[in-house]
């Protein structure tokens, strides 16, 4: 006869109730679980010896019944041994020790406290092999993410991104290159960081076989928070105030100001006074002299001379940058019981950039709700809507990017507070240089790139139980956005002629997936547990996009189409393009891809795993015949603690895991009919070209294939552990865009050949220094990858041995190179003695400058050797501190800013005989072919010109550095103060990041910068310096 | 499930064929802006050839031209250019259309005409043929590349009917297959008297059938080829478009010395005057290959004399050939002797029909002109009077300019005031190849240099033999 026994379950470290804990008669499916208190009552038979009580997150525990009709237990949290649990790919949850690859978490807690606006700039450094580059540091710049290396020679390289089981976009539609453009951020940075439980890194492609081709770059899989757990009412509020700054600014001159040979005298900024319109600082020495300058009063028609002096030396620093400030407010509430629950989040971001009229701004509504409708019927729902609004700088090498001229181009007598006080003083664009240069606030301030980006993500989930073990489920995914960009040119600007120049961009995108899965989970034997899953998906892809130009306003500063003076122009023509508007080539693009799927995992006593996965896709993008693909993964893992029944030795936690996936690839749409492309009218005479691309009919789909192995090791009771992997991909069929030479009659053929491969190793150690009991809580969190990468071939022939990605305007490519590293820096080098005893050295000329080697060379390359970060926590009753370093080693950039900035005499650097010439450290060919050691002295002027000129070599550095990432010192409020409140719990944080860059080879910038989020790094191009920020979070929970 | 995927892949943006008389419009636009822009034009011939200078980055003045330059003439020529033409010569023989096939094969081979001068060696035969799988085109020499041009320019000719239609979306002769054919034959001219040094004998028997006197040549300022740019963007001429925003070129000293020495009327309408300093009453052209410090020692922008105002119209045309240029070519011929005539009755009328181009009319002017002794042909060295004659005639028509001065070695220039070490104290005589030539036709592109010499702007050219 049955009976009954109760009791409650309490979270060890605090006393609380824990709801949701499973209460089980071991050996029997009889169980119950706990309620919103924590309290179960079960019946159970006379034949039960022993209760078992899991929870997700706890260590189990088993309990003997013997006579007790009440049985409370305490569990204690688990992290790192058996019950880890984590979201895998279809937001399932599984045990980590059951998988055969390497995944690793972020608590949401750490992304709220150590805010970024754009989430994914949060991962650096805490992830083994996720490298992280945000662009700039302008408000909303978009960042790049690569998991274990770029596969891909052309295509994408980052991770798809999910939540709650569903994909959403990531796109950058900015088009910022070297030459300029406007950065609008990735998609992903529409997520809020305040709605976010858990991150979970799915490194491989191992991990991604179910997500199809957009997962062999790898995963970031995100679970929202919900209200399920919730008891009642909860509300929360969190508040985080940051302040930012300029972590690098380069090292100016203040000895000599503009001008030409020493010579400066202003009339008109014109070329009308002597060197007036030069826009370098290679003028007389800032000693007080008397000199017309812009800022001098006119008497009588006459520029007086005023004294001639520097504005110092920290000028652009000081004065030109102002703080940047963050606010973000969230309020939450949740609500539920064990049946149901609601959580809607509001979160209002407020960002001030650290450039004058520049700002991000979103406002975020989420609304998780989920709710068992029968005890087998249930249904979830996950609604974000995000409205994002930036006003932002022009980036790359371009007359609207401010740091073109602040950085380089510039007379360094120029207070930066005078052209401000011009321009806010109804001056316009008046400034101390008319031919070339406009006033850097008038461009902030007038020639302004607004966008707004309004965004719906959504998702709803209907499961229906059939049996205890087998659930149907059917789910509806939409990521919908529209995006609305507005860019504004004045007439005034220098390069933009007579008349005010507008441009609207409107972008729709859509994904959509539709899906039914079967899921199962059974144990077959006592010893033998099954997971299946079959599911069946079709994925839609919209985009949209028109860009409607009015070059010529008629009304000056009405900024509308309307008030256009002249027809207006398409640019999804392309052909003859005006200012700053690229071509869009396919302004509707449509998508489809249909796939079946399953996957199966065996589970052993609990300790022996195997699981297989399936996918077959259909991809609209292929030709038929070619358009159907499948690809399997599978993977073991054994945890040989539990196999030998290891216990009470110093190893507390062995594991071993592999496996192998494969991961096939469609292309984007329309490459494979070729076209012709058309452009503006001459007259009345409509035009049309060859488009320069060569399209193939032929395409098959790309394939990823990739092998990894790892062991995770815990001794002394947790207290140390050791992740290892090592893994190995190959991308082989890639579909690549190949230049060709122009002579072939088109500049790029697509081309479905290349193959990369990738090898390398990631470690994860941790480390608890001090004993669990003490009540100084230490813990060490530190992490390597190093990846290498070797392009194979481009096409079968092999008459491809090199490939362009991207290229700087002043003659440096990023390459791919067959037998080399991804990412070779390309361009013209010194040319240096071959051999002798002057081997190696720099040949100067007869005019006193280094002379360019005739063969390009590689400069080097911008894929690093290796990435790693170390972590810090100390706890101390309530209060943690952390601190996190991180550190790229090896790879190249190359930097405009200082070989325009000591081009044109800006920088300290260029003080070196400004006075008396300088000899630079080489040799001079003789007439015999001989060479002797330069003895040719060249002007500082010259010098330097023809230094940073003629050679790219000279302004290529190892971009190598060490980082202060984040330090964080938090405080929790005791539970026994707040005891008697309302109060549920009170935190604040001071946080830090980016706080110092420790060590850094590449003079007065930030090396971890680039001009937009493609595979195009390692150039940078008068960038807008990077941000330190600092600041507090508080947040309050009722 | 995928029967929709034809559908949802058929592409919605863009043409998937071609319109010829559209193709025509923007192939003739776009190369002949290509032809007048600044990497071939305003900062390559008309700075080497010292018709122009510059005051403001002077680098280009001082033979130090930029690596992305000559990506720019070679990829739009060839990808950009060659193909469209190459598409409607394809599109004329597929349609039964001669008069398309003749002007494709009249315009490419200008252009490949003028690739080959800038550059030497370049891919001919097997170039534009990527749908063949040819990613890697060889390079032809300069001697194949011109032997096929003039065979495909007297095919051009023959191919042109002049009765029934033209063709349309032609902006240069508005479809005028008389004018074509003109051009067509003209051209060739030009082309055999190139490789004159070279390859005299083919050179002779093309000229003397050319100048024959039943081909038809062009025979007036009316038979001019030249694209008429319009007045708004983006069809204006691209001068006019680099001075919208730039004021660096100005005109040279050279050639400011050389036409007030023979109080050429042409003068005023090749060059403006200072609008301020000392010499605003004289023309003040600027010495070539001035280092920036050197330029801004002249003084303000507005002391020194800019191009004149009739090049700088947004209408201003892309000259292409002109008649002027087809009667120094028969001076020449005749003075070599391979045709009969009077030389310096070609070279005065050559002389004239330049000065009416710019609407100079006034006959006893011109009279007085050609009188005077420095302009008066000279027989005993018919190279200098037609050199320094067509050198001026030629203004504006940069490449033409440097490869006629680079084969008839007058006038005699300065070199540039301090050149570029890669120029070893030479005027330059080629470009170097585009640098990305030798990223992805790596092979091709040095098997052309071992040929033809190393990859330098001092390396002459095969029909550069003198």
């Amino acid at each position: 006869q049955d009976r009954a026994i109760s009791g409650r379950v309490t979270d060890r470290a605090n006393g609380q109730g824990l709801p949701g804990v499973t209460v089980l008669v071991k050996g029997t499916t009889i169980g119950a679980s706990t309620n919103s208190d924590g309290t179960y009552t079960l019946s159970v038979p006379a034949s039960a010896t022993t209760l078992s009580f899991t929870s997700i997150g706890y260590v189990s525990v088993e309990r003997p019944i013997g006579t007790a009709s009440t049985i409370d237990i305490g569990l204690s949290t688990d992290t790192k041994t058996l019950g880890e649990v984590v979201v895998t790919a279809l937001g399932r949850e599984e045990q980590k020790k059951s998988l055969g690859y390497s995944v690793q978490d972020v608590q949401g807690s750490e992304l709220t406290q150590a805010r970024e606006t754009n989430v994914v700039n949060s991962l650096a450094g805490r992830v083994a092999g996720v490298q992280i580059s945000n662009s700039t540091g302008a408000a909303g710049s978009s960042s790049r993410i690569v998991i274990r290396g770029a596969k891909s020679i052309q295509g994408n390289n980052q991770p798809l991104f999910v939540i709650d089981g569903q994909a959403i976009d990531n796109s950058s539609f900015s088009n910022s290159d070297s030459g300029g453009g406007i950065d609008y951020g990735n998609a992903a940075s529409d997520v809020n960081p305040d709605d976010i439980e858990t991150m979970t890194v799915l490194k491989g492609a191992n991990a991604a076989a179910l997500y199809g081709s957009r997962g062999a770059n790898g995963v970031i899989v995100i679970t929202t928070k919900s209200g399920r757990k919730a008891k009642g009412l909860g509300i929360s509020v969190n508040s985080t105030t940051s302040f930012e700054s300029p972590l690098k600014v380069p090292d100016f001159q203040d000895q000599y100001g503009q001008g030409s040979g020493g010579v400066f005298s202003y009339v008109d900024g014109n070329g009308s006074g002597d060197n007036d319109n030069v826009d370098e600082s290679w003028g007389p020495k800032l000693d007080g002299r008397l000199i017309p300058q812009f800022t001098s009063p006119v008497v009588n028609g006459v520029r007086q001379a005023t004294p001639w002096v520097s504005p110092g030396k920290d000028n652009i620093k000081k004065h030109f940058f102002q703080t940047g400030h963050t606010l973000t407010n969230n309020v939450a509430l949740t609500g539920g019981n064990d049946k149901a629950g609601v959580r809607v989040s509001y979160t209002n971001l407020d960002q001030k950039g650290i450039l004058y009229n520049t700002y991000l701004r979103r406002n975020t509504v989420n609304l998780n709700a989920g709710a068992d409708i029968t005890s087998k019927f249930k249904v979830s729902t996950n609604i974000n809507y995000s409205e994002t609004r930036g006003r932002r700088p022009g980036q790359g090498y371009d007359e609207l990017n401010v740091m073109q001229q602040l950085y380089t181009w510039f007379g360094r007598q120029v207070d930066v507070r005078d052209l401000k006080s011009l321009y806010e003083n109804g001056g316009r664009n008046a400034n101390w240089n008319a031919s070339y240069h406009n006033n850097p606030y008038f461009v902030l301030g007038e020639a302004t790139n607004d966008d707004r980006r309004d965004r719906v993500i959504g998702n709803l989930t209907l499961t229906y139980a059939l049996t205890d073990w087998l659930n149907v489920t059917a789910r509806t995914t939409n990521d919908i956005y529209n995006q609305f960009n507005q860019r504004r040119v004045p007439a005034e600007t220098v390069s933009n002629a007579t008349y005010d120049d507008y441009t609207e961009e409107r972008i729709a995108v859509l994904e959509r997936n539709t899906e039914f899965l079967a899921t199962a989970n059974r144990n077959l034997t006592e010893d033998l547990n099954l997971d299946f899953l079959v599911g069946v998906n079709r994925r839609d892809n919209r985009v949209n996009r028109s860009q409607i130009a009015a070059p010529e306003l008629a009304v000056p500063n009405l900024f509308s189409l309307g008030n256009s003076a002249t027809p207006l122009v398409s640019d999804n023509n392309f052909g003859t393009s005006n200012s700053n508007n690229a071509g869009i080539l396919n302004p509707v693009t449509n998508r489809r891809v249909n796939s079946v799927y399953g996957s199966a995992r065996v589970g052993f006593k609990n300790f022996a795993f195997v699981g297989v996965t399936g996918r077959n896709d259909w991809s609209s993008t292929l030709a038929a015949g070619n358009n159907s693909y499948f690809y399997p993964s599978v993977d073991a893992s054994v945890v040989l603690t539990e196999a030998f029944g290891i216990k009470e030795s110093a190893l507390s936690f062995a594991k071993i895991r592999g496996g192998y996936a494969e991961v096939g690839n469609d292309t984007e749409p329309y490459r494979l009919q070729d076209i012709y492309t058309g452009g503006q009218p001459f007259g009345t005479n409509p035009t049309q070209t060859v488009f320069n691309v060569k399209y193939n009919p032929d395409l098959k789909p790309e394939r990823t294939q990739s092998t990894e192995v790892g062991v995770e090791l815990r001794f002394l009771q947790n207290r140390i552990g050791l992740e290892v992997t090592g893994y190995k991909t190959l991308t082989k069929n890639q579909i690549i865009s190949v230049l060709t030479s122009a002579t072939t009659g088109y500049t790029s053929k697509i081309l479905n050949a290349g193959q990369m491969s990738n090898k390398g190793i990631e470690t994860i150690l941790t480390l608890a220094p001090l004993s669990p009991s003490s009540a100084l809580q230490w813990n060490i969190t530190a992490n390597f990858a190093a990846n290498r990468n070797r392009v194979d071939e481009f096409d079968k022939e092999g008459q491809i041995k090199n490939l362009v990605i991207g290229s700087s305007g002043f003659g440096v490519n990023v390459e791919a190179r067959v037998g080399q590293r991804y990412g070779a820096l390309f361009g013209d080098g010194f040319l240096r003695v071959p051999d002798g005893q002057y081997a190696g050295q720099i040949v100067f000329g007869a005019d006193g400058t280094p002379l360019v080697d005739p063969t390009r060379k590689v400069l080097g390359y911008y894929t690093p050797d290796w990435i790693g970060g170390i972590t810090n926590r100390f706890g101390f009753k309530g209060v943690e501190f952390s601190a996190t370093v991180d550190t790229r080693q090896g790879g190249s950039l190359q930097s405009e800013t200082n070989m325009w900035g000591n081009y044109a005499g800006a920088l300290t650097n260029t003080l070196n005989g400004r006075e008396d010439g300088i000899i630079g450290a080489g040799v001079q060919r003789n007439a015999d072919g001989s060479f002797r050691p330069n003895d040719v002295k060249a002007s500082a002027e010259d010098y330097y010109h023809g230094y940073y000129y003629n050679v790219r070599e000279s302004s290529v550095y190892d971009a190598s550095y060490v980082k202060l990432r984040e330090v964080r010192l938090g405080y929790q409020l005791p539970k026994s103060m707040i005891e008697r409140t309302f109060v549920k719990g009170i935190g604040v944080s001071f946080v830090g990041r980016n706080l110092w860059l420790i060590s850094s080879k590449a003079p007065g910038i930030d090396p971890e910068t680039s001009f937009n989020n493609g595979n195009t790094q390692g150039l940078e191009s008068t960038q807008i310096p990077s941000v330190r920020s600092y600041g507090f979070n508080i947040n309050l929970t009722l | 499930c995928t029967k929709e995927f034809e559908a949802i892949n058929t592409n919605p943006n863009n043409a998937t064929t071609a319109n010829p008389a559209y193709l025509l419009t923007n192939a003739e636009r776009a190369n002949i802006f290509r032809l007048f822009d600044i990497p071939a034009n305003q900062d390559g011939g008309e700075l080497i050839i010292q018709h122009w200078a510059k005051i403001q980055y002077t680098t280009e003045d001082q033979y130090g031209f930029r690596a992305t330059s000559y990506q720019s003439i070679w990829d739009g020529f060839y990808a950009a250019g060659l193909q469209d033409f190459n598409q409607l010569i394809a599109i004329g023989k597929q349609t039964n259309n001669p008069n398309l096939q003749a002007v494709g094969l009249v315009m490419r081979s200008y252009l490949f005409s003028v690739l080959t001068d800038l550059y030497g060696d370049i891919p001919y035969s097997q170039a534009l043929r990527l749908g063949e799988n040819v990613l890697t085109p060889k390079y032809d020499s300069q001697e194949a590349v011109y032997t096929g041009l003039l065979a495909d320019l007297k095919s051009a000719s023959s191919l042109i009917q002049t009765t029934g239609g033209g063709v349309d979306g032609d902006i240069i002769f508005g479809g005028n297959m008389v004018k074509w054919q003109k051009f067509a034959n003209s051209l060739r001219l030009r082309l055999a008297m190139r490789i004159v040094d070279a390859k005299e004998a083919t050179a002779k028997a093309e000229i003397a059938e050319l100048l024959n006197g039943t081909t038809p040549l062009m025979t007036s300022n009316a038979d001019i080829a030249q694209f008429k740019f319009l007045g708004s963007t983006p069809n204006t001429n691209p001068i006019y478009e680099n001075r919208l925003t730039r004021d660096d070129h100005r005109i040279s000293r050279s050639i400011v010395s050389v036409l007030r020495r023979r109080n050429d009327p042409r003068l005023p309408i090749y060059a403006d005057k200072p609008t301020c300093g000392d010499s605003a009453a004289f023309y003040r052209g600027v010495r070539n290959g001035l280092t920036t410090s050197a330029a801004s020692a002249l003084g303000p922008l507005c002391s020194t004399s800019k191009v004149g105002a009739y090049f700088l119209a947004p209408t201003a045309p892309g000259v292409l050939q002109t008649y002027s240029e087809v009667l120094f070519l028969k001076a020449e011929a005749i003075a070599r002797g391979y045709v009969t005539g009077v030389a310096a009755t070609e070279y005065q009328n050559a002389i004239k029909a330049s000065m009416e181009q710019y609407g100079i009319t006034d006959a006893a002017a011109i009279t007085t002109y050609l009188a005077q002794p420095n302009v008066v042909y000279n027989a005993a060295n018919y190279k200098e009077s037609i050199g320094v004659q067509k050198w001026i005639a030629l203004f504006g028509q940069g490449v033409e300019a440097w490869s006629e001065w680079r084969r008839l070695d007058y006038p005699k220039l300065p070199v540039a005031a301090t050149p570029a070490a890669a120029a070893a104290g030479k005027i330059p005589v080629r470009f170097r190849y585009p640098a990305n030539e030798q990223s992805i036709n790596t092979a091709s592109r040095a098997e052309a240099v071992a040929r033809q010499g190393a990859d330098l702007i001092t390396t002459k050219l095969w029909w550069d033999k003198l």
